[in-house]
């Protein structure tokens, strides 16, 4: 099925002005500082640094993992355990990239390794009570929840490292340079996916030639 | 840190571009393309509607979000659950314990290295026995050239990710903390291990410095001391190494002082430096004494 694209859209708003994309890399650099004291902490004996550590992660490993397995409890329970072995490794934590990024490397290993354990068939019955689009009326409503929901699919059977350097790129706002880190491969590469991953989405939604 | 590889084409960074994510060189390039391009221009707009289709059908819940408060706490039941949890920083205070071996080593290799380089520039020249000028003036060679090849070393290669190994002049003082202790008298004494060590060529002595780059240097490391010559049998104590650190372990942890005084094992652990000393100071917190003997130990492990 195509779609026409038929958002209206303002070129200047969407494009991302340097001083957001400047922001963006300041912000991740006080997380990684942020995340480095509290794992100091820790170290030191301080058990409530890593309960910190749990507050500010559990809810985006909670949708990290809910965009890998599109079931509310699995997606819980993956989060969870992927906080629970960050504790029991953190020790070993070198920092040679940051909590952020070891934290999200150890979740996105939990889910793919849940996603092979059980069969794609089996999850996709439940796809439809575990995600929807934003509720509202009317038919315009209902058309947008059916290409978001046709989106969502796309982005699904997206290659593993389009997908997962789409994702984590939109919805998780990594700097490339994580997100490059994350999928095991260069900055450079994980840009060019990005394109790639964009590209066949507009082909697929209609949006774009092959 | 990953490299960042070969320049991708600018047709290939539109989304990245439209994405925010590319660097002023990369964007700058990206937009020359665009202006000399047409068709890029109207791809780089359906490429932006694109993605903001793809956010504005970003996952959502169906039903409300978890109670977070309660997952944080079954999370900090698991944590306490875990069996193999190991008490905070035990690996960590693993590592400091060998990790000064590790940097004194590399002191050693700068001010052999120096010494040797000395010796051949004045060959056939004696130091007058009891000539304390002199033989400071000689040290304070040794020191300075051990500083320049630290510095050297440490400029050499891509230590992005660790500017505190990437420091020449931090190199260097530690080649001159070495030159405070009995390296470099044993060097002019023909120890076998510093003579063996001055003949490393170059690539041999970056691989033993690339080995402590590693997780868990000990075996790498070690073999490369064996294959220096440097390492020598011997065992080491807490209290043979530093009495001083053996009186404060005992005062923080009376019973483990008390074990490890009657275990045989070489009480490697009770280094445990203060909670605030930035690891790279350790080295030059330890005597050199404490440094040779954490050599011997590590070299009777791997042997062992």
């Amino acid at each position: 099925m195509s779609v026409a694209l038929a958002v209206p859209l303002d070129m200047r708003k969407l494009a991302e002005p340097r001083a957001r994309r400047e922001e963006r890399d300041g912000v991740a650099a006080a997380v990684a500082e942020r995340d480095a004291a509290l794992i100091e902490r820790y170290r030191a004996g301080d058990r409530s640094a890593f309960d910190e550590l749990v507050r500010r992660y559990q809810r985006p490993l909670y949708y990290l993992a809910l965009r890998y397995v599109r079931v509310e409890a699995d997606a819980k329970d993956l989060a969870q355990r992927a906080m629970v072995k960050a504790y029991g490794a953190l020790a070993g934590f070198r920092a040679d990239s940051s909590f952020r990024t070891w934290l999200y490397r150890i979740a996105i290993n939990l889910c793919l390794n849940h996603l092979r354990d059980r069969k794609r068939e089996e999850m996709r019955p439940e796809l439809g009570e575990a995600l929807a689009a934003p509720a509202s009326g009317g038919e315009r409503a209902l058309i947008d929840r059916e290409r978001g929901a046709l989106l969502r699919d796309a982005i699904a059977e997206l290659p593993p490292k389009q997908r997962m350097v789409l994702e984590l790129r939109i919805y998780d706002e990594l700097p490339f340079r994580e997100v490059a880190e994350l999928a095991g491969c260069t900055e450079n590469s994980a840009k060019v996916n990005f394109h790639h991953a964009v590209k066949r989405l507009r082909t697929i939604m209609g949006g774009g030639t092959p | 840190m990953r490299r960042r590889g070969r320049s991708a084409e600018p047709a290939e960074l539109l989304a990245a571009h439209a994405a925010g994510g590319l660097d002023p060189e990369e964007a700058a390039r990206v937009e020359a393309y665009v202006a000399a391009h047409p068709a890029a221009r109207a791809e780089l707009d359906q490429i932006a509607r694109a993605l903001a289709e793809v956010r504005a059908a970003e996952p959502r819940l169906a039903s409300a979000e978890p109670d977070w408060d309660a997952m944080a706490q079954e999370i900090r039941r698991a944590c306490n659950d875990e069996p193999d949890a190991p008490p905070p920083g035990w690996k960590f205070w693993r590592w400091r314990a060998t990790r000064p071996a590790a940097l004194a080593a590399v002191g050693g290799l700068a001010i052999a290295v120096a010494i040797v380089a000395l010796a051949r520039s004045h060959e056939g020249a004696t130091v007058p026995a009891g000539d304390e000028a002199a033989s400071a003036r000689a040290r304070a060679d040794a020191s300075a050239a051990a500083a320049e090849v630290g510095s050297d070393r440490g400029d050499r290669g891509d230590r992005g990710d660790r500017g505190d190994r990437g420091d020449g002049d931090d190199r260097g003082d530690r080649g001159d903390r070495g030159d405070r202790g009995d390296r470099g008298d044993r060097a002019r004494d023909g120890a076998p291990g510093a003579a063996a060590l001055a003949d490393l060529s170059g690539d041999e002595l970056d691989r033993l410095e690339r080995t402590l780059d590693q997780d868990e240097p000990e075996e790498a490391f070690v073999a490369d001391l064996l294959a220096a010559g440097r390492a020598d049998p011997g065992s080491a104590d807490v209290a043979e190494i530093d009495p001083a650190m053996a009186e404060r372990a005992a005062a923080t942890d009376p019973a483990g002082a008390a074990a490890d005084a009657d275990s045989d094992e070489p009480a490697i652990d009770a280094f445990e430096p203060p909670d605030d000393l930035p690891i790279d100071e350790l080295a030059d917190q330890l005597p050199d004494d404490a440094i040779d003997a954490i050599d011997r130990f590590l070299a009777e492990v791997h042997a062992g």
